[in-house]
């Protein structure tokens, strides 16, 4: 009653076949964790080598001895990759900001604010969560290519901004929020937009801070939009941008320089990560899907 | 099948890493539970009874101590093999199984020789299921059951397997208070049929003590009293005891013993040598009353803490002797030692030149009773007034500031100021 | 009421004007595009409304081979995908030193570029004159004989464009999996062990009926998720996968309008909708599938 049974508690006896099995799923458990992390370590590995080296390798070595940052120079300095770093964080940044606001008002004006036909509009913002991007995508380059705003910010951000789960995710977390807190508010005389302010975003803070990472993640990922949107390399994201050095990259084929490139634009959201484990993978898994 | 308990103890690690100390959630149970008697393990939360309770179901594995089954040492075995049945507190019902396929799951598992005909499993379900009375539910899902619906697919489903013992983790506590009065004798009514031994744990006093045929009061991990329900009400070995058990609860006073008086305050207002005299009376009449109460000796030896493998009847002896000794150990003429003083409820009587005088602070009729609030300045720190239960017939002025009440012998508990271990 | 009224419609402005801009109008669009024939994108005249877009794109020998390979990576991945999570995520319940360790390496494919780690998936598979590759040189330990797998037959490259596709999915599965999995009351194990069910049973006749929702909805997502695969195919083979012969039908979507073979919005805007239609078909067959076979809460 007061103690939960733990797994631990119970399994105080390991048998030789319990013990084989138990060893067999470690090894099943590291063998996924090597197919995961070795291309991580491939790309470090191969981004310190030199090009000379490299080359001269005909069967792959699986280590270095002359380690080298010399690939990380030719990244920064062969292509733009820099402008592409700052491109893409000026993106994240403004598109995540764009979207916080129209997201807080929208989910507000949902969960505390009645309004006639408020039920009515919901149900058709849900049912906008069904439409795949991949159908809209194509009139929105359309749109941005008629108004003249392709390789601009503007045209890199505005289509980007929206997204109708973040709405009903804050929604569902300000209804939790007591209403006689609005009410004591309302006898002080405290405006809407102030209450939201300092109130509901305050006690919502764990929501508010699960959709910018996801939605910053989102961002610095996005592929496809930034290629439609973009043809001048001076406005190219990271994922166009590497797309880029593929194709072109550095006048001859360098490898090891393209996967500096590659360490450069992953380690950013993997320190995130790190960082904001918990809170990344509860986001997640709280509705958050790849792309 | 009788069951028996030997120097069982279980520690868990110590929670965190500052704390150092590990929880010993059962400190070296002795008992034996007699076959086909219902067990009532009664405790607050915390104190290890459900611990105990999965010790003896073998999800857990003692620390040290032995478990036997009869004459067979099951310490060692799995769950599965144990041939127990277990009610767990939520039920633990399957969600997708209906109610038939439930009850039918833990046959399916039985392989080799103990293998089931599809007719002899249909014919146990049917079985246990009209045991219970869930015959005419048996294609419903768990969640279009109502709670007592749920428990007693439970217990069918504990009972299917026609177990040695049966288990159960608070079978009431999820049930509303009027269900709880019908299920509680509704498992009272099922234990008699089969003659199961089995134990239940709970934190009501009530429902131990309406039910069961021995209970075991426990704190901290450690068994305080083992005996009849109306035994350890009516003797209850220390200060736990006596305020876990009844409801309303004991009062407690602060006295003093004095020239083998017990004293109030100022006022004598009992004289222990007839207590005692009174007591062991009727303790006797209960020992020579009680037949095969073998739970009882060894509840008695281990509650007593004294190793003395005298026979039963003795038991209940024993403690009174011990406690008279100690009496009369303390009570030097004229130099007084300070004790604390149970009163149960219905211990005091009103009369009109009653030794205790008590303020009268209100009443409440509750038709067959009445209900008396009153303060005395002897009561234990932090209590401001004692509830005495007295009969409707007697009449008491609601507008007095006083009353005065004479105590019944049998309802005054004794204690240690030291150890709360009971003197009288 | 009135100016509560006006106010809420104040809040939710920005989001309609959004929403409205970029989701609404082009959806109603797209389809209008589907219908006009011989639509010019630069004087934005078409010749008349009919369905040739549509039996243009579906004779495209490109367009089919962009749902051949869309349907076979489908196929495969989603499976192999759902089922290696299942049993990785069982595998993970069953520990509990390093779980956290596990949990957080088997995560990071999440939070990486699928267009730059795809890179470094194609420098492994690559065979080139200098080298054939890490992989390659792993297949020879086995006494295999070299592949391209990224310029060679279309065998190799469906098993990389699998692989990869497969690596990126897991760690959204084996998270949401896992929380599946622990949030199944343990005393439902604890009766069962009591009544000595033996653990594969446990786990087909109790594990797997309490997840059943959660295997549904990653199944469906998977589907979902599959037919619009591009990034990944891009990543390991380039933009012009046209010319690799694996483009998938989002990719196809994207050629007809964009890049070198583009500036077709009809013909992007009918393919678009026949991917739909196949999605939607298929994800209304799982539900109609799974709602017969699984246990939901209520």
């Amino acid at each position: 009653m007061s103690r939960q049974i733990s797994k631990k508690d119970t399994e105080s006896s390991a048998s030789p076949g319990k013990r084989l099995v138990k060893g067999l799923n470690y090894a099943f458990l590291a063998f996924w964790g090597l197919v995961v992390l070795f291309p991580f370590y491939w790309m470090v590995l191969t981004s310190v080598k030199g090009y000379g080296a490299y080359n001269s390798e005909y069967i792959p070595k699986l280590y270095t001895l002359a380690p080298t940052l010399e690939n990380y120079r030719e990244a920064f300095t062969a292509v733009p990759l820099a402008r592409y770093f700052l491109n893409t964080v000026l993106f994240t940044i403004a598109t995540t900001l764009l979207m916080l606001a129209v997201t807080v008002l929208a989910a507000y004006a949902f969960a505390r604010l009645s309004f006639r036909g408020r039920n009515l509009v919901f149900v058709l913002f849900l049912s906008l969560m069904m439409i795949p991007n991949e159908l809209v995508v194509i009139t929105n380059y359309v749109t941005i290519t008629n108004l003249d705003l392709r390789n601009t910010f503007t045209g890199l951000i505005l289509p980007s901004v929206t997204s109708v789960f973040y709405i009903y995710l804050l929604k569902e977390n300000f209804e939790q929020v007591p209403d006689q807190l609005y009410y004591a508010a309302k006898v002080d005389g405290t405006s809407d937009l102030k209450y939201l302010w300092k109130v509901m975003i305050p006690l919502c803070r764990p929501t508010i801070v699960t959709i910018t990472i996801l939605k910053a993640i989102e961002c610095w990922n996005s592929y496809i939009w930034p290629r439609l949107a973009t043809d001048d390399q001076n406005y190219f994201l990271v994922s166009v941008g590497i797309q880029a050095i593929r194709e072109s990259g550095f006048g001859r084929e360098n490898i090891p320089a393209m996967m500096a490139a590659v360490v450069v634009i992953s380690l950013p959201l993997i320190l995130l990560f790190l960082i904001f484990r918990k809170m990344i993978m509860e986001g997640v898994s709280r509705g958050g899907t790849k792309g | 099948m009788k069951v028996t308990l030997q120097n069982l103890t279980k520690k868990f690690p110590a929670r965190g890493r500052k704390s150092r100390d590990e929880v010993i959630a059962v400190n070296d149970f002795n008992f034996e539970i007699p076959d086909g008697k219902l067990v009532g393990l009664l405790g607050p939360s915390g104190c290890g009874k459900s611990t105990a309770l999965n010790l003896l179901c073998g999800l857990l594995k003692p620390t040290e101590g032995r478990i036997y089954f009869g004459k067979e040492d099951v310490t060692d075995l799995p769950p599965e093999k144990r041939g127990v049945g277990m009610v767990f507190q939520n039920y633990a019902l399957y969600p997708h199984l209906t109610v038939k396929q439930n009850i039918q799951f833990p046959l399916e598992n039985l392989k080799g020789a103990d293998k089931l005909s599809k007719e002899e499993m249909q014919k146990r379900v049917l079985e246990a299921a009209r045991l219970v009375q869930i015959d005419g539910l048996m294609e419903r899902k768990p969640s279009e059951l109502s709670g007592g619906q749920q428990q007693r697919v439970a217990i069918a489903r504990a009972l299917v397997k026609m177990p040695r013992i049966l288990l159960m983790d608070e079978p009431l506590s999820n049930l509303d208070a009027r269900l709880r009065l019908q299920t509680r004798e509704e498992i009272r009514r099922i234990q008699k049929e089969t003659k199961i031994t089995t134990v239940f744990v709970t934190h009501d006093q009530e429902e131990a003590m309406s039910i069961s045929d021995v209970i075991v009061v426990m704190k901290d991990g450690v068994i305080q009293q083992i005996g009849k329900p109306q035994e350890v009400y009516d003797a209850p070995k220390n200060l736990f005891v006596a305020k876990f058990l009844g409801n309303p609860p004991i009062n407690v006073f602060e006295g003093s013993v004095r020239d083998g008086k017990l004293y109030l305050g100022d006022a004598a207002v009992m004289n222990l040598a007839d207590a005692v005299r009174q007591e062991s009376a009727s303790a006797r009449e209960n020992a020579s009353s009680q037949a095969g109460g073998s739970a009882q000796e060894s509840a008695s030896s281990q509650a007593s803490g004294s190793d003395s493998a005298n026979g039963a009847g003795q038991a209940n002896g024993t403690r009174q002797a011990s406690g008279s000794s100690q009496a009369s150990g303390s009570t030097q003429p004229g130099s007084a030692s300070h004790v604390i003083v149970g009163i149960r409820p219905e211990g005091f009587l009103p009369r009109e030149d009653g030794p205790l005088v008590c303020g009268l602070k209100g009443m409440e009729i509750m038709g067959r009773d009445v209900s008396v609030l009153a303060s005395h300045p002897a009561l234990e720190e932090g209590a401001n007034a004692f509830r005495a239960i007295v009969s409707a017939e007697t009449q008491v002025d609601a507008d007095a500031s006083q009353i005065r009440f004479a105590l019944k012998p049998g309802k005054v508990f004794v204690f240690s100021k030291d150890t709360e271990e009971r003197l009288f | 009421m009135e100016k509560q009224n006006l106010k809420a419609w104040l809040y939710l402005l920005p989001a309609i004007l959004f929403l409205g801009c970029f989701l609404v109008y082009p959806l109603i669009d797209v389809f209008i595009y589907s219908f006009e024939e011989s639509y010019n994108f630069a004087s934005q005249t078409s010749s008349g409304v009919g369905t040739y877009n549509y039996s243009y794109v579906l004779r495209d020998p490109y367009f089919l081979q962009a749902v051949k390979n869309t349907f076979l990576l489908v196929v495969i991945t989603v499976p192999l995908s759902t089922g290696l999570a299942l049993l990785i995520s069982v595998g993970l319940s069953s520990i509990t030193a390093l779980k956290n360790l596990f949990q957080t390496v088997f995560f990071l494919p999440y939070v990486t570029n699928t267009l730059a780690v795809g890179l470094v998936f194609m420098i492994l598979f690559k065979r080139t004159p200098y080298t054939d590759g890490f992989i390659n040189l792993l297949l020879g330990w086995f006494g295999a004989s070299p592949v391209d797998f990224i310029d060679g037959p279309y065998w190799a490259k469906m098993f990389v464009l699998c692989l990869y596709t497969v690596w990126v999915v897991m760690p959204f599965k084996i998270l949401i999996l896992t929380s599946a999995l622990a949030s199944v009351n343990r005393s439902l194990y604890n009766a069962a062990r009591v009544d000595g069910t033996p653990p594969l049973r446990i786990f087909f006749r109790i594990t797997l009926p309490m997840i059943s929702p959660t295997l549904v909805y990653l199944i469906i997502t998977g589907f979902i998720g599959a037919f619009k695969a591009y990034s990944d195919a891009v990543a390991l083979f380039g933009a012009n996968l046209n010319a690799a012969g694996m483009n998938t039908i989002v990719g196809y979507v994207y050629d007809m309008l964009y890049g070198s073979s583009g500036g077709y919005p009809s013909y992007a805007s009918a393919a678009a909708i026949l991917l739909f239609a196949i999605v939607f078909t298929i994800t209304c067959i799982n539900l109609l599938v799974s709602r017969k076979h699984v246990y939901y809460f209520s």
